[in-house]
């Protein structure tokens, strides 16, 4: 939990902005095959998937507007999306309004992430995601 | 609070702190009622040198920030993979100074 509002905007505009600046990079075709070489450190050292592994081609194929394509890449890019969509608008709007709803509802979801029914619902669901991209072999 | 139970806390627990912070907190204490020592004894603090280890090890799934209590910076690393590794080793640097950081928000809802 953040006590700065600034600071979490910056850090999480900071994100977004990396996240679309990799999407760009790696949607560039000339760019594609050394991105694909490149790929995620975590998979080039361990050899295996993280949980979040294929979540670049989940997004790049919600952005070829082919949803169904993501169920084989990973179905955490539906949420990323969502949220890299969301996350500047909110934001930008909070400073033009000089507000901290995006704060207060960042606070009030970590709290509710805290409470151990959805902390297990939510860990169950991210190993069993990281189980099927094993099962995909990503 | 006596000065010798401020000093006693300060040499077992400094290294939970920034350097910098630790006369503030000497102060503060120093200025409470000394019935707060119990509750002073109760806190858990994190050690920064376990959360280093933590981040070297499992960083890239956002454990670091989960144990220090940033859920959502620590989801934001799972859904990641920790910025494809990258974030997980800034953090690397980072998670010593953000846990000192935790501690010293836990100690001020005491002191304050």
């Amino acid at each position: 939990m953040f006590t700065g509002r600034n600071k979490l905007y910056l850090l999480l505009l900071s994100l977004v902005s990396a996240g679309y600046i990799w999407l760009f990079w790696h949607a560039n075709h000339i760019a594609a095959e050394s991105a694909a070489s490149w790929g995620c450190i975590v998979k080039k050292t361990s050899g295996y998937p993280c949980p979040a592994c294929g979540t670049t081609r989940g997004l790049m194929a919600l952005a070829e507007g082919n949803p169904t394509q993501v169920l084989h890449a990973n179905i955490l890019a539906f949420p990323l999306a969502f949220a890299m969509l969301l996350i500047p608008v909110w934001i930008m709007l909070d400073v033009c309004k000089r507000k901290d709803s995006f704060l207060r509802f960042y606070t009030s979801a970590e709290n509710a992430l805290r409470r151990p029914a959805l902390a297990v619902s939510f860990s169950a669901a991210i190993a069993f995601n990281w189980a099927w991209n094993f099962f995909k072999g990503l | 609070m006596e000065t010798q139970k401020v000093d006693m806390f300060i040499m077992s627990s400094g290294k939970y702190f920034e350097g910098h912070q630790l006369n503030l907190i000497r102060e503060r204490l120093l200025a409470v009622d000394d019935s707060k020592w119990a509750m002073l004894s109760t806190l858990e603090f994190k050690d920064p040198t376990t959360m280093l280890i933590v981040s070297v090890v499992a960083g890239s799934l956002g454990i670091d920030r989960f144990m220090i209590g940033d859920t959502g910076l620590g989801v934001g690393k799972l859904l990641t993979c920790g910025g494809m590794g990258i974030w997980a080793i800034i953090d690397w640097f980072m998670i010593q100074k953000s846990t000192k950081e935790k501690n010293m928000e836990k100690i001020q809802q005491f002191l304050y």
